[in-house]
């Protein structure tokens, strides 16, 4: 295989923005719509030849072209394509190709289709710039890039102002989590002196070697113990021997230089660049109100593709994360938080865009729980199948919204199985695959993920046995949520009885037109079967799971020796989900007053509800504590600092200058007399400075001032 | 064509020549003519890039005597017309030339009065602007730096909004306070080593003469230092120093905004880089850390002055002030580096200045853009206040596109010139410091949160009907304006090397510099320890002809 042919992959699409950018409105919705869903095919195929390359032989494939290089620091337009690249070529193409399709037909009624379509080709690119790219740099550039699709397609109806100030926070939460990421390119320069993955994994192993630590052995290398030379320059080398010499122990202040420290440094900030990208706990605020774009838009880049990118990151640098035992504990604890919280307040949204947007960051979270547990190709592998019945439920729930004329909110919903039952369908296989419920693809996945966590025995370095367990409490507490806030959605949609006659007629709502149910049914097909390719090896063996397998050269999976049977927590967690889907099915199938009315209900419940319902008032608190005080900081400054203090000492000088002038002003009183006399007065002044000495000495009246004297 | 750099520097005032003979009603014959000539001395600079070589001395030099009576009787210390072209200047001179032509295009219709005026000064300007970046000795520099100042003031005073008298004073008085220093300063530095020749006076230190580097001379070096860093500083403009250019930037008409941002901006830093920096080596490295430190505090003063702006245009001004914080920062980058370890120095060095050069250019063309934009806004509804807009992207979806684009140039994305300027700064600066530079880097963030609320604000939400009068998207002659500076946002962004490896071997000479100066300074604190022969001391005495004030 050509290796410049992968080049092919990023450049496509990037035509295709190009063509519909400046072709602009020459172009209907299906003009536009079928350049550019054939630019990502053919993405898609040049992917999968590439896919195909690698699983034969094994080789790297790689392009590199120039970009820019100064005093030692070099960053090139450097794509490759490996088993990890090429798995997430396969899904940002194949999955971005289907949702193109479907857009066609979503978007048959909008004015600018082209612009959209541009947008959407411009996404693919920066996308692929990310997964491909071989340099934490180009990794950046498409980070960026996908950031600001999302902000444009976020705001692609921006008459509306709560759109674009969607987009708006959306960038904005992201450039935070960019402040990150930056640092952490910044100081892995520092330490490593390039920013090329290849060349920072080589320097990572030959320091595990020189120190005789074999990468890779399943064992945890002690922190401080594995860096000697690499991350060091001479200064902090010559620091850190004093400091050993001095003390003869190992203390923070040189660890800091020296040790892994830098190291855990290093993936925290980095974690810090994905919580935003890929909406974690803290920066997770803006994918809910990203729902504000386009529907597909929600399914490619807020739910299939962009934000695993803070996923991905983590395992391409997993060789760091392996060597950062504290950074992983935050992950796996973050991540697990982040999938208890949203699903929580994805209990009760009403908006089915919104449930699916915090089902999404759960999800997330359930993907950063496995990175934290060092289990990578877990975590790629549930991006996988999240991808398929994610973008399944997306597109389902556009469809639906489509059917019901751009109503968004399930109180109006209802009993719709009947008049959309291709939608109907298709959207229960996704809520089974997101549920769990074999063999759907997410049952294995997110089993793995569980099994995994319950396995993690050490706490911020340390070994630590409930850690392991609190996180898998707080995993499967988080896949009962996933159920219940799944069922509730089907039967609030599907289920009972129409409720929005009022807004509009049943008779109005039809089923989407039928590209869009054709990409449905193949995104189904996805989602029911592509977790066959990762069945756990408890069942099938090392060598069944495929997934595992093709990964294995890039990402090693240590083999878990465990005391606890996979058996049993894969019952646990399956009879979880089908016990929580079957009683919240039943019971959203209400007439609406019930839906709403918690007049019924006991006060915990009811509180935990409105609680759940306000979004835990994350946004409230950010307004008030970062928001409001930046704002008006910036303008008490203005008005202070700068108008005030610095502006007023200048105009005062001014002032003072002018006064003084003002003041000498009626010296000036033009009668010659006057001036005489001022000037005899001068001179007098200046004679009494040089001195009666010096006159007297002039005038050549020595003994005259003698006497004086 | 040895004459090259003389023929750039004195085209634009023949041009004014010329102009004067053209009748004043004939208006558009004068846009026309300006408009013609700028873009012919554009045309003509380009043969500055195509014969240089990518090596840290001076090109296309030229030399002649010109007011011997100033200087004793020693031929090589009189102050001569030296003018000279590096990797520093080059680019630099053909951002001028380049920006020029496209200001006048971009203001075809905006000055509507005493064009011939206008078009005159525009020209005096840029003739200045030149001969101060190829200037190579310091009347020489000090004449073009004045000749700058009078027509600029001139173009707020006369052709400015309401405040204008106010706007126009301030600038003048703020800048000649400048200039007064630095007058001072020239003349005593120059007086006391012996030539007014920038060349000869890098080569002295480094030679390691003892007036640059020596101990003996610490408190005048400081002084001439710090007159040139104010000096230079009060152009930048770094805080807080800066308060005359919001007033000069809202008052200015467009033409002179996109100038003053462009190029004369630049000038300050220029300086910084071309002569405080390598002739005080040791006071860069004593001093730095205050003016980074400013550098820093005026990135994130710079945003929130723009995040608490009504109107567009001293919101995109308040935006420089934040921008150039960058440039002076990676120019004091080394400065800051308080370790020993030469590699990293090299690096920091190279890295940081390569970014710094790159902002001022970037920079150049983002802002000069928005300033554009901002003013063609102008034209057409006279406001320039965000409220009064909303929802124009409706109406004006090319005009919005462009503004999308230079804004994302502006808060500095991959892919557009503006990241690599900014990345490469900060990564330089924190290889040195890395508290200072987490620190600038919040600046990446309130970069975007006050563009993107003037973006939001302009041209997304509702289209208010009232406002909708007049708004017509981008004509052929605008577009022909922001064109040139697009496509150079997005080349600049894709492939930089071109620009960085031309620039490189003469910052790198910068950097070796100041190194080097390191090292000397060891060794002339060796030299004078007691016991040791005052070897330096003896050979500065012979050196210096009279005697500076020192005790």
């Amino acid at each position: 295989m050509n290796h410049d042919l992968i080049l092919l992959i990023p450049l496509i699409p990037l035509l295709g923005f190009a063509i519909n950018g400046l072709g602009g409105k020459r172009f209907n919705v299906v003009g536009s719509g079928l350049i550019a869903s054939v630019a990502v095919t053919i993405s898609f195929v040049v992917s999968v030849k590439a896919f195909l390359h690698v699983r034969e032989t094994g080789e790297v494939v790689s392009s590199v072209f120039e970009w820019f290089e100064v005093g030692g620091f070099e960053a090139h337009f450097g794509f490759r394509i490996d088993q990890l690249s090429a798995i997430m070529c396969l899904v940002v193409t194949g999955v971005g190709a289907l949702i193109h399709v479907y857009s066609i037909g979503y978007m048959d009624r909008d004015k600018n289709p082209a612009k959209f379509f541009a947008f959407l080709n411009l996404f693919i690119f920066a996308m692929l710039c990310l997964v491909m790219g071989d340099n934490l740099i180009l990794m950046f550039l498409g980070w960026e890039g996908v950031g600001l699709c999302s902000y444009l397609l976020i705001g692609f109806w921006y008459e509306e102002n709560a759109n674009a100030d969607a987009g708006k926070k959306a960038f904005i939460v992201n450039r935070i989590g960019d402040f990150g990421f930056l640092l952490a390119i910044f100081l892995i320069f520092f330490h490593f002196g390039t920013v090329n993955f290849d060349e920072m994994k080589g320097a990572v192993d030959d320091e595990l070697e020189n120190d005789g630590y074999v990468a890779g052995a399943g064992e945890i290398v002690n922190e401080g113990r594995v860096r000697k030379t690499l991350f060091v320059d001479a200064e902090h080398e010559a620091g850190r021997e004093t400091a050993l010499k001095s003390i003869g122990a190992p203390s923070w202040t040189w660890q800091r230089h020296v040790g892994l420290g830098a190291l855990t440094i290093v993936c925290l900030l980095l974690f810090v660049g994905a919580t935003g990208k890929s909406a974690q706990i803290p920066l997770y605020v803006w994918l809910p109100d990203a729902m504000a774009g386009p529907t597909p838009v929600s399914a490619l880049i807020h739910a299939a593709t962009m934000v695993t990118a803070g996923v991905y990151m983590i395992a391409r640098l997993h060789f760091l994360y392996d060597l950062a035992p504290i950074a992983q504990s935050v992950v796996l604890l973050v991540g697990a938080v982040t999938a208890v919280w949203a699903g929580f307040i994805g209990l009760t949204q009403f908006d089915i865009k919104k449930v699916l947007a915090y089902s999404t960051v759960s999800q997330l979270g359930f993907m950063f729980m496995a990175m934290g547990a060092g289990a990578y190709s877990a975590g790629i592998f549930h991006l996988v199948t999240h991808a398929f019945f994610k973008a399944l439920l997306f597109l389902g729930s556009g469809a639906v919204i489509y059917a019901c004329h751009h109503e968004q909110d399930m109180r109006r919903y209802g009993g719709l199985g009947k008049r959309l039952p291709m939608t109907y369908f298709t959207f229960i296989i996704g809520a089974l695959a997101l549920t769990g419920i074999a063999p759907f693809s997410g049952f294995f996945s997110k089993d793995e993920i569980l099994w995994v966590s319950v396995n993690a025995h050490q706490f911020l370095g340390a070994e630590n046995h409930i850690f392991g367990w609190t996180v898998w409490a707080l995993g499967a507490l988080a896949a009962v949520f996933t159920a219940c806030y799944s069922w509730r959605m089907v039967s609030m949609t599907f289920h009972g009885s129409y409720r929005g006659e009022e807004h509009l007629p049943l008779s109005h709502v039809h089923e989407a037109p039928r590209t869009m149910r054709y990409v449905l049914m193949i995104l189904a097909f996805g989602a029911a079967t592509v977790g066959f390719i990762g069945i756990p090896p408890f069942i099938v063996g090392e060598s069944g799971n495929m997934f595992n397998g093709f990964l294995d050269p890039m990402i090693h999976t240590a083999h878990h020796e465990s005391a606890l049977s996979p058996w049993f927590f894969m019952i646990v967690t399956l009879a979880l989900g089908i016990v929580f889907a079957f009683v919240v099915g039943q019971n959203f199938v209400k007439p609406d007053n019930r839906i709403t009315n918690l007049a019924t209900t006991n006060d915990v419940v009811r509180r935990l509800t409105l609680w759940s319902r306000a979004k835990l008032y994350v946004d409230e608190f950010y307004n008030v504590v970062i928001v409001q005080p930046v704002m008006w900081g910036a303008w008490l400054l203005f008005a202070v600092v700068d108008q005030g203090l610095i502006d007023g000492i200048l105009n005062g000088a001014a002032k003072g200058t002018e006064l003084i002038a003002r003041a000498m002003r009626p010296l000036q009183t033009g009668e010659l007399n006057y001036y005489a006399m001022t000037i005899v007065a001068g001179v007098l002044v200046i004679l009494a400075f040089i001195g009666l000495d010096d006159i007297s000495a002039a005038l050549g009246l020595a003994s005259a001032s003698s006497e004086i004297h | 064509m040895d004459k090259i750099l003389s023929i750039i520097v004195f085209l634009p005032a023949l041009g004014a020549l010329l102009l004067t003979f053209v009748p004043k009603a004939r208006k558009d014959d004068l846009r026309s003519i300006g408009f013609f000539w700028t873009l012919l001395i554009f045309l003509v600079s380009l043969y500055l890039p195509l014969k240089f070589v990518s090596n840290a001395e001076f090109q296309f030099e030229e030399q002649y005597s010109w007011v011997d009576s100033i200087a004793s009787a020693d031929d090589a210390g009189a102050p001569s017309y030296h003018l000279g072209l590096d990797g520093i200047s080059l680019f630099l001179v053909l951002l001028t030339t380049f920006i020029t032509p496209i200001a006048l295009l971009g203001a075809w219709k905006y000055i509507g009065e005493r064009v011939k005026e206008f078009l005159i000064a525009m020209l005096v300007l840029e003739t200045g602007m030149l001969g101060a970046l190829l200037a190579l000795d310091f009347i020489l520099f000090y004449v073009f730096w004045e000749v700058m100042l009078i027509p600029m003031y001139l173009i707020i005073g006369m052709w400015g909004g309401p405040r204008k008298v106010y706007a126009a004073l301030k600038f003048f008085l703020f800048t000649l306070a400048g200039s007064v220093l630095m007058f001072l300063a020239i003349i005593y530095l120059c007086s006391t080593v012996g030539t007014y020749d920038f060349a000869l006076m890098r080569e002295m230190v480094g030679a390691g003469e003892p007036f640059f580097l020596g101990p003996h001379f610490q408190t005048a070096r400081m002084f001439i230092f710090f007159a040139f860093v104010l000096s230079f500083a009060i152009k930048v403009p770094l805080f807080p120093l800066h308060t005359w250019l919001p007033d000069a930037h809202v008052e200015a008409p467009t033409p002179g905004s996109v100038i003053l941002a462009a190029v004369l901006l630049k000038l300050g830093t220029y300086g910084l880089l071309r002569f405080a920096i390598p002739l005080f080596p040791l006071e860069v490295r004593e001093y730095g850390i205050i003016v980074a430190a400013l550098a820093v505090i005026g990135i994130i003063y710079g945003a929130l002055m723009s995040l608490a702006q009504t109107d567009m245009k001293k919101l995109v001004a308040y935006s420089s002030v934040s921008h150039l914080g960058y440039v002076v920062l990676g120019l004091f980058a080394l400065g800051i580096y308080t370790g020993a370890s030469n590699d990293i120095e090299g690096t920091v060095s190279a890295i940081a200045l390569s970014g710094s050069m790159y902002i001022m250019l970037g920079h150049g063309l983002s802002t000069g853009a928005l300033f554009l934009l901002v003013g063609m806004l102008y034209e057409r509804k006279h406001t320039r206040l965000m409220s009064d807009y909303g929802g124009i992207a409706k109406l004006m979806p090319r005009f919005t596109a462009i503004f999308v684009i230079v804004t994302l140039s502006s808060i500095g994305l991959p892919g557009t010139n503006g990241f690599i300027g900014e990345f490469l700064v900060l990564l330089g600066t924190f290889q040195a410091n890395r508290w200072l530079a987490a620190f600038a880097s919040i600046g990446v963030i309130l970069g975007a949160v006050y563009m993107l609320r003037l973006v939001q604000k302009v041209f997304f939400g509702p289209l208010k009907q009232e406002t909708s009068h007049g708004l017509t998207d981008v004509s052929p002659r605008e577009l022909a304006t922001l064109f040139p500076i697009l496509a150079l946002i997005v080349i600049m962004g894709v492939a930089p090397q071109p620009f960085l490896s031309r620039m490189e071997p003469a910052l790198e000479r910068v950097a070796n510099d100041l190194k080097r100066s390191g090292n000397a300074k060891v060794n002339a604190e060796e030299a004078v320890k007691p016991g040791a022969t005052g070897d330096l001391i003896l050979n500065a005495q012979a050196h210096i002809a009279p005697s500076p004030a020192e005790d």
